[in-house]
C-alpha cells in the first residue's frame, strides 16, 4: 500500500471512529484483501486463513470506535489480524492434539486387534507413558478425565476445569517438545 | 466461522461496529443517572424529573451513538449543564432563592452561563459549529432543567430559555458565516 493510500486509510479510520458511517464501505473494501492476504501468509492453510480473516475484519470494525487519531490505520488493522491468526492457529493445534489423544485412547478400546494394531497400540502406550512420566499426578488425572469422560468432576467449575486441562496440556506439550524436539 | 459472502461479512462487521458504539454511548449513564437521582431526591415533582431525565438519557446516548458533531457536543453540554444544574439547586437548598424570591432569575442566569460555556467550547471548533452548539445546548438545557425542576416548572423553563438565549443566536451566526 503506497503512502497516499495509507494517509487516506488513516483519515477514513479516524472519521469512522468519530461516527462517520460513510467511511465504513471504503475501509471495508480496502482492508479485506489486505487482511485476507496477511492471514494467508500467517497461517498457510487457505480455509483457516479465510476464517481468521473474516473474524479479524469483524473485530477490526468492532474496535473501530476506539481507533485513535494519529495512529497508523494499517498497522492497527494488521495487529488485530495477527492476534486473530494466532488465536485460530492455537485453536487448531489444540483440536489436533485432542484428536490425536482421542484416537490413541479409542485404539485401546478396540477389542479385535490385529498384530499390527497391537504393535502400534503398544508403541502409543509406551510413548504416552513416557510423556506422562514427567507429568504430575494431578495433570495426568485431569487429562485422562477430559479425554475419557469428557466432563468435569463434581465440585469443579467449568472455567476452573478448562483452565486445569489447558495447563496440563501445556505441560504435556512442553514434555513432548522436550522429548522429540518438535515445535 | 462458516465462510461468508462479501455482503454478509460487511453486514456482520457493521453490526459489530454499531454494537460497540452503543455500548460506549451507554457509559454516559454513569454521569446522567446520578444527576437524575439527585434531582429525584430534591424535587417535589418526581414525574417531571423522570420525564426530563428520560429525555436527557435518550439525547446523550443517541448523540454519542450517532457520533460526529452530535457526539462531540455531549461532553461540553453535560459539563455546562451540570453547572446550571448544581448552582440553582444549591441556592434552593441553602434557602437563598426562597428568601429573595429569585428562583426564575437564578435559573435563567444559570442557563445563560451554561449556554456561554457551550458556545465557548464551540468557538474553538472549526467544523459543524452550529450543529455542535444546538446539540450541546439541548444537553445543557436538559441537564440544567433537572436541577431547576426543584424550583418549579418556571425554573426549568427559565434554564432552557437561558441556554437558548445564547446558543441559538450564536448557532445562527455560525450558520450564516459558513
Amino acid at each position: 500500500m503506497d503512502r497516499g493510500k495509507r494517509t487516506d486509510m488513516n483519515r477514513l479510520m479516524t472519521e469512522l471512529a468519530d461516527g462517520n458511517r460513510a467511511a465504513f464501505h471504503p475501509i471495508f473494501v480496502a482492508a479485506w484483501p489486505i487482511v485476507r492476504g496477511f492471514c494467508a501468509r500467517f497461517i498457510g492453510d487457505v480455509i483457516e486463513a479465510e476464517d481468521a480473516a473474516q473474524l479479524a475484519l469483524v473485530k477490526v470494525f468492532e474496535r473501530a470506535p476506539t481507533f485513535r487519531e494519529g495512529s497508523e490505520a494499517m498497522t492497527w488493522i494488521l495487529t488485530i489480524a495477527a492476534y486473530e491468526c494466532r488465536t485460530v492457529r492455537q485453536k487448531t493445534r489444540r483440536r489436533r492434539e485432542l484428536g490425536d489423544s482421542t484416537i490413541a485412547l479409542s485404539m485401546e478400546k478396540d477389542a479385535a486387534a490385529s498384530p499390527e494394531r497391537e504393535l502400534i497400540e503398544r508403541e502409543v502406550r509406551t510413548t504416552a507413558a513416557e510423556l506422562f512420566e514427567g507429568l504430575a499426578e494431578v495433570d495426568k488425572q485431569v487429562i485422562l478425565t477430559a479425554l475419557e469422560k469428557g466432563e468435569r468432576p463434581e465440585g469443579v467449575s467449568a472455567t476452573a476445569f478448562r483452565k486445569r486441562v489447558q495447563r496440563a496440556m501445556d505441560r504435556l506439550r512442553f514434555a513432548k517438545e522436550k522429548k522429540h524436539g518438535d515445535a | 466461522m462458516a465462510t461468508l459472502d462479501f455482503a454478509n461479512l460487511e453486514q456482520q462487521s457493521r453490526g459489530a461496529y454499531e454494537r460497540t458504539r452503543l455500548k460506549r454511548a451507554l457509559r454516559v449513564l454513569w454521569v446522567v443517572v446520578p444527576v437524575l437521582l439527585v434531582s429525584l431526591c430534591s424535587c417535589t415533582t418526581p414525574h417531571l424529573s423522570l420525564g426530563i431525565g428520560a429525555l436527557l438519557i435518550a439525547a446523550t446516548v443517541g448523540f454519542l451513538w450517532r457520533g460526529e458533531a452530535l457526539g462531540r457536543s455531549v461532553a461540553p453540554g453535560l459539563k455546562a449543564g451540570i453547572v446550571a444544574f448544581s448552582v440553582p439547586l444549591a441556592m434552593h437548598m441553602l434557602g437563598y432563592c426562597c428568601r429573595y424570591d429569585i428562583e426564575t432569575i437564578t435559573c435563567v442566569v444559570a442557563g445563560v452561563a451554561a449556554g456561554a460555556g457551550v458556545s465557548f467550547f464551540a468557538s474553538r471548533v472549526e467544523r459543524d459549529r452550529s450543529k455542535l452548539l444546538l446539540a450541546g445546548g439541548v444537553i445543557a438545557a436538559l441537564t440544567g432543567s433537572l436541577g431547576c425542576v426543584a424550583l418549579g416548572i418556571g425554573g426549568s423553563v427559565g434554564v432552557v430559555g437561558g441556554v437558548m438565549l445564547v446558543t441559538v443566536p450564536f448557532a445562527a451566526f455560525s450558520l450564516a458565516r459558513a
